[in-house]
């Protein structure tokens, strides 16, 4: 008759070894029926889950954040191009007629708060937009 | 079969289909995680959206060092764990960590009369057991991750892991042993 301690039996259970129970002391036997009825029950699968269509809620989800990542990188890249252009405009148009690229710079200068708020304003706009998706999806 | 190479690297060329083929595959790993650290139904889908919407936005970062499995498993703890901790303040039965001072609630098992009952009474023995425990659990038994992936996955090294098991079982079966001694008679 062999007696096993509780680290044994949980080895021999985790190892999925079994011992003819002729062989074991009653003790034993008790604490490894106990054990290996706890070892099946944790097995079990949890009678509760995700929704059927989580996984396309999920894509669903990733795919418009990915659509708001991307109109957002393009934005940006749309202000820089504008910009870029903008400039490159000035710098050619200082090469031919610098009189009229100083007055435009006067006028810019003039007005640089004007354009400075409708620049802010557009960009505030645009985030406040995508934010709200952003809520409006999440509900 | 689910080829994890093919599906990753489509997605990350911007298949989306690729994507939710590797979400029906692991959302059952990620449920269990996510199941065993939170209690509220509608919060337990909500991380698990968040933490598949993390695997998407991180996916390009791995490496295929460890396997897929653990790397979701790792993300879906994390932000299990994050989640847990934000609303255990809110919480009035929060558990000590140390489990030589647990001690389970009252339900007396000699009162159940079904292997089912057994089984629930098994589940909310789990429940109150605390979180480090219940994960190792769960990502063990459920989860057949071996105590070197529970490693990898938890941050707990494995002699911890090893040790959190044997004594969260011992404490399940003096519980549980009482109703088998009543069945018997």
């Amino acid at each position: 008759m062999k007696k096993l301690n509780d680290e044994e039996i949980q080895k021999m259970l985790e190892q999925r070894l079994s011992i003819p129970k002729d062989d074991l002391t009653e003790d034993s036997k008790d604490n490894m029926a106990a054990y290996r009825f706890l070892f099946e029950n944790l097995e079990k699968e949890p009678s509760e889950g995700l929704p059927y269509d989580f996984s396309k809620n999920v894509t669903r989800k990733v795919q418009a954040a990915v659509i708001r990542r991307q109109e957002r990188k393009w934005s940006i890249y749309i202000t820089l191009i504008i910009i870029a252009a903008f400039a490159g405009i000035s710098g050619f148009m200082a090469l031919f007629n610098y009189k009229a690229t100083s007055q435009l710079v006067t006028v810019i200068g003039q007005y640089k708060w004007v354009i400075l708020f409708i620049l802010v304003s557009i960009l505030v706009i645009q985030y406040a937009d995508q934010y709200l998706v952003k809520k409006k999806g999440a509900v | 079969m689910f080829n994890e190479k093919q599906v990753v690297t489509s997605i990350l060329a911007g298949d989306m289909r690729a994507f939710e083929l590797l979400v029906k595959q692991y959302e059952r790993l990620v449920f269990y995680v996510v199941n065993r650290l939170i209690n509220d139904k509608e919060d337990k889908e909500d991380v698990c959206q968040e933490v598949f919407i993390k695997i998407h936005k991180n996916l390009k970062t791995f490496q295929f060092q460890s396997k897929l499995s653990t790397w979701i498993a790792r993300i879906a703890y994390l932000t299990a764990i994050n989640h847990f901790k934000k609303t255990k303040r809110d919480r009035m039965d929060t558990l000590p960590d140390n489990i030589e001072d647990h001690h389970f609630t009252d339900d007396n098992p000699e009162q159940l009369l079904t292997k089912k009952e057994v089984s629930a009474y098994i589940d909310k023995l789990i429940n109150q057991l605390p979180e480090k425990y219940r994960t190792v659990i769960t990502l063990y038994h459920l989860n057949e991750f071996s105590c070197l992936e529970i490693e990898e996955i938890t941050g707990m090294p494995e002699g911890t892991v090893k040790s959190y098991l044997f004594r969260a079982r011992k404490l399940m079966k003096e519980k549980i042993e009482v109703y088998l001694k009543s069945e018997m008679i």
